[in-house]
């Protein structure tokens, strides 16, 4: 048996399990809370935490280049009050390592500072991480420290290597846990954290009281994976292309009503009464 | 009617619990059978004690309620029917009708929860469960109410025709067929990586392992009987004996080319197989695959060869386009004005390869070959999925490539650097051996980016299928033959 979370079990991502042994699930870890409650979070995977950090990258390219406009606009805009030999070399001399040193402080800053904080008063979630649903927790999934944020980012140099993450990648694919060597420096892991679903009373339609005998016998027959399968195919139907999507409807008719159809029947028709099977089904059994 | 409606308004109360290790339990009891409360809501309302659990139940399901929870420590309150007219009316926490169907899925507005089993329930259950009598361990899917129908869901679950149990190469074998985003068809390919690595990296070594089995004896022959001059010092020996060692040379090379060429293409074709095998709940045989790949060598070979040319004539299409161009406009006006429409005879490549690139897929899973091939994988990177960003297939297979392109670079310059650092120590004659580890390094990384790439689009291939021709839902339904 799988996880509760690949079943969809409950609604939150985080559910709480029992002692019984449950077999291992290598996306799902189980973490103790302080009050002995075992926590199941889902991790994040390599690729979702990559595209995390390209935005994330994306955004701190931005700061830069808005930096650096923000610091060319006023030189090219007041050049006039500074002869160009002034500029070139008294400036230089004066300045010159000290502006280097201070790029290099700023982009320190905002390569890992902007981890650090974002991480910090964000509960483990920077603008990329938000953008793709995961969060950085402690081991014993409460939000990341101060420090915790400072080991696992000033790691990140190393991870981060020449900027294109050698080091990172290796490490998260050959840890189960998909742990970077910053998280395994700060003991701490990156989980989705969806938020749970709010049930949508809108969505459970009232036709119980119009559906006919056929209806009402045919949804008594329904398993809940004929439901499923219908109801995936409605909502998915719109990107199919014309011919399966016909195809599909006739066949998942004839699957739930247990008869064959005929060929001259539309398919909206078809379509509406899978849409009637699913919405009747819905509201017998309060799935929405 | 009435009389249902008048016994189910029991109003049952949580009004203390005895110790934390009963507030414990009873918090693992109501994550069971409560469908929208987290455990975090759980924990908080048994801080805040009393909780009306519900204020209409029926006398059965509120005494099943208080028989399951009272044993653990809660001490319950149950309020019997009409103590308060009005109190079923207020929104709140309740038991759900339709006892026959709770135990398949619930769902409500407030807080739903399965009448816990009697006892000559739970022994029916066990039975049906084990014949064996062995009652077996109760997870909380067992218990978990069904899942809730939407888009959000549905790409995060694994559909019932793969059950772990259903498949031959046991419990862990198999990803579930679903609709997936772009970030979690990265996570996908990676787990399909790491979970098979060993398998699908020995499916790419082959031809390597091959070629360095055959290089290494002929190499031996090749110095046994025209002596160690043919690789070191000042080259092959002058003189009319020397050609024979020249073409036999050039004949054992050619060989080996061929070889090797063959052997990558089953290589490829072996991965895609084993790729597609374990998307369809098998586990990786790699002699089954490359067995699969022999029979269908040819045509998958010539189809190859195909997508090259077809490639090859989009790359020098603009050359022409823009020769053309130029003559045409030199009837009119300078020729050079031409070059206003040269850079869209040279995007012309760039749009139409990654729409051809599926075509191996194409050729191992679905057995169409040739220009049907070219023709299948066009049609299936064109048109527009629903969802997020990027919507278009191929607008999502060029974000995928250059997403991998980043991957590869970084494993790349890894190996590199590993393979580099290895070959430093060794210099003077033995600078041959520094340089053999070098690219026995480099080639190892190279085997995992290319193993990547495969996983990648395969995952890809199916993704597209499930989109767009409900792939998924047609095995869900069992209309569909595995591979």
């Amino acid at each position: 048996m799988r996880s509760s979370f690949a079943h969809g079990g409950l609604s939150s991502d985080h559910s709480i399990t029992r002692n019984e042994p449950v077999k291992k699930d290598p996306e799902i870890i189980v973490v103790e809370t302080p009050d002995h409650f075992q926590l199941e979070l889902k991790l994040a995977g390599i690729g979702t935490r990559c595209v995390a950090f390209l935005i994330d990258r994306c955004i701190q390219w931005g700061l830069m280049l808005g930096l650096i406009l923000f610091l060319i606009v006023p030189v090219l805009l007041f050049r006039d009050l500074f002869s160009p030999g002034l500029l070139k070399t008294e400036l230089s001399k004066l300045f010159g390592q000290w502006v280097i040193a201070v790029a290099i402080l700023v982009y320190g800053i905002i390569t890992i500072g902007y981890f650090i904080l974002f991480e910090y008063f964000w509960s483990g979630s920077t603008p990329g991480k938000v953008n793709q649903g995961i969060r950085v927790v402690r081991k014993d999934g409460r939000p990341v420290t101060i420090v915790d944020s400072v080991v696992r980012n000033v790691l990140r140099f190393v991870d981060l290597l020449a900027d294109i993450y050698p080091f990172g990648l290796v490490f998260m694919f050959i840890d189960s846990k998909n742990r970077r060597l910053g998280d395994l420096a700060a003991g701490t892991y990156v989980v989705f954290d969806r938020e749970a679903r709010k049930p949508d009373i809108q969505r459970v339609l009232n036709t119980g009281a119009s559906a006919n005998k056929e209806l009402q016998g045919t949804v008594a027959g329904m398993s809940h994976d004929d439901y499923r399968l219908v109801s995936m195919f409605l909502s998915r139907r719109g990107s199919m292309d014309t011919d399966y999507r016909h195809d599909l409807a006739r066949k998942l008719h004839e699957r739930i009503f247990r008869k064959p159809l005929s060929a001259n029947i539309p398919v909206s028709k078809i379509e509406k009464a899978l849409q009637n099977v699913a919405a009747y089904y819905r509201e017998k059994t309060r799935v929405v | 009617m009435a009389q249902n409606e008048s016994e189910a308004r029991h109003t049952v109360i949580i009004v203390g619990v005895t110790d934390v290790a009963a507030r414990l339990n009873v918090a693992r009891a109501l994550s069971q059978v409560a469908k929208n409360q987290t455990s975090e809501q759980i924990i908080k309302r048994l801080d805040a004690l009393p909780w009306t659990l519900t204020r209409s139940a029926t006398t059965r399901r509120a005494s099943r309620l208080v028989k399951m929870l009272e044993p653990l420590g809660a001490e319950m309150k149950t309020i019997p029917p009409l103590a308060d007219p009005d109190s079923y009316l207020r929104p709140d926490t309740e038991i759900l009708p339709g006892a026959e169907l709770l135990s398949q899925s619930q769902m409500m507005s407030a807080t739903q929860f399965i009448p816990p089993p009697t006892a000559a329930e739970f022994a029916q259950a066990q039975r049906s469960r084990d014949p064996s009598g062995t009652p077996p361990p109760i997870t909380p899917d067992e218990t978990a109410p069904a899942p809730v129908e939407d888009a959000a869901s549905v790409s995060r679950r694994a559909p019932e025709a793969f059950q772990e149990d259903d498949f031959p190469g046991g419990p862990g074998v198999g990803f579930a067929i679903e609709p997936l985003s772009l970030s979690e068809m990265l996570d996908r390919s990676f787990q399909i990586c790491r979970t098979w690595f060993w398998k699908l990296f020995l499916i790419l070594a082959i031809p390597w392992l091959v070629t360095a089995a055959l290089a290494a004896p002929l190499a031996g022959l090749f110095v046994f009987f025209f002596g160690t001059a043919a690789f070191s010092g000042p080259g092959l020996p002058h003189g009319p004996g020397s050609v024979v060692p020249i073409v036999l040379g050039s004949i054992l090379i050619l060989i080996a080319v061929v070889v090797i060429l063959a052997l990558m293409y089953i290589s490829q074709g072996a991965i895609i197989y084993a790729v597609s095998s374990v998307y369809m709940g098998r586990e990786v045989d790699i002699k089954e695959s490359y067995l699969f790949v022999f029979k269908i060598l040819v045509k998958f070979v010539l189809t190859s060869i195909l997508f090259l040319v077809v490639c090859f004539g989009l790359v020098l299409l603009p050359f022409f386009g823009t020769m053309l161009l130029y003559g045409i406009f030199s009837l009119f006006t300078s020729g050079w004005w031409s070059a206003v429409f040269w850079p869209f005879l040279f995007i012309l490549p760039f749009y139409a390869f990654p729409k051809l690139l599926l075509f191996d897929r194409v050729v191992i899973i679905e057995n169409i070959a040739y220009m049907g091939a070219l023709h299948r994988s066009w049609n299936l990177v064109s048109g527009k999925a629903e969802g997020s960003w990027p919507r278009s297939y191929w607008m999502k297979l060029v974000v995928l490539l250059h997403l991998f392109i980043f991957i590869l670079v970084g494993v790349s310059f890894l190996f590199h650097g590993v393979g580099l650092l290895m070959s430093y120590p060794f210099s003077g004659s033995l600078q041959i051996v520094g340089g053999i580890l070098n690219q026995i390094v480099s080639t190892i990384g190279s085997t995992i980016t290319s193993m990547f790439a495969s996983v990648a689009l395969v995952v890809f291939y199916y993704d597209v299928r499930n989109r767009k021709e409900g792939f998924d839902l047609r095995m869900l339904a069992g209309m569909h033959d595995r591979l």
